[in-house]
């Protein structure tokens, strides 16, 4: 698997860890009407997993980042970094499916066309 | 909000061919995503399966979950005659599934009013089983938008 979609794979389990985590969050989604577990445990252990196969340095990155915004991974659309709305050079699309950051705001950038 | 104005027939599936809950979702995130996208939002809702199911009773299931892989809400619908095995709540075959996929952050939190508006709306779907009336993806649509019309006729 490539590095970049094993990050969006976590990034995708810290969404679903955040959203369900906190008995507050989850109250919302039971009283829509789902019947839903504490994922803590669950979900911390999934998390761990997924995390030891991403290269060190780079979950290090992940996570940084993840410190200073409330998401690490911003999607380009049509060119465009989502994260900060700055146009991106076009020669990075060259290069999709190597892990780059946006040289505007350093999240770590995705295509999503 | 109105979800009829949110789907659209190609989503729309009246004879899903799985019979068990995981080639159900499989099935249905076929219709939004495809490849290396499709697997990972499918491997996203799998969890979100195992903290409880989507199935809430009645023959509905609305398994969902959020994924950077969309930029907008995405729903798909599936129907099943012969029922799915999908761990329901109250343990029957579900013979109706809408799918759900939100962005991480949504104007408005449309992820839960959505999540809210198909509930209210199966509670009226499952009285004579009315969703299984429709013989093509326009007419469970219009079903949908009568229903919506009675639902906000009653506020």
């Amino acid at each position: 698997m490539k590095e970049i979609e094993l990050l969006i794979r976590l990034h995708d389990l810290d969404l679903l860890l955040k959203e369900l985590g906190s008995p507050e969050r989850r109250k919302s989604f039971q009283s829509i009407g789902f019947k839903i577990k504490d994922p803590t445990k669950k979900l911390a252990q999934a998390r761990e997993k997924l995390a030891r196969k991403i290269p060190k340095p780079l979950l290090a990155r992940y996570e940084r980042i993840r410190q200073r915004y409330e998401r690490a991974l911003a999607p380009v659309i049509g060119g465009i970094c989502y994260g900060c709305f700055i146009r991106l050079p076009s020669e990075m699309s060259t290069r999709r499916d190597e892990v780059q950051s946006c040289p505007n705001c350093g999240r770590i950038i995705y295509w999503l066309e | 909000m109105n979800l009829s104005s949110l789907l659209v027939p190609e989503r729309v599936n009246l004879s899903l061919r799985s019979k068990k809950k995981e080639s159900v979702i499989k099935e249905l995130v076929g219709m939004i995503k495809s490849g290396k996208d499709a697997d990972v939002i499918i491997s996203t809702l799998i969890k979100r399966e195992q903290l409880g199911s989507t199935g809430i009773g009645k023959g509905i299931a609305i398994p969902h979950c959020r994924s950077l892989l969309v930029n907008r809400l995405e729903i798909a619908v599936g129907r099943s005659a012969g029922g799915i095995e999908f761990d329901a709540i109250d343990k029957k075959p579900v013979y109706l599934v809408f799918l759900v996929i939100a962005p991480p952050q949504d104007p408005g939190n449309q992820y839960l009013l959505t999540l809210g508006r198909i509930v209210q709306l199966s509670k009226e779907l499952v009285k004579k089983k009315l969703f299984m009336e429709p013989q093509s993806p326009k007419d469970f649509i219009k079903l949908i938008a009568r229903i919506e019309k009675l639902i906000d006729r009653r506020k």
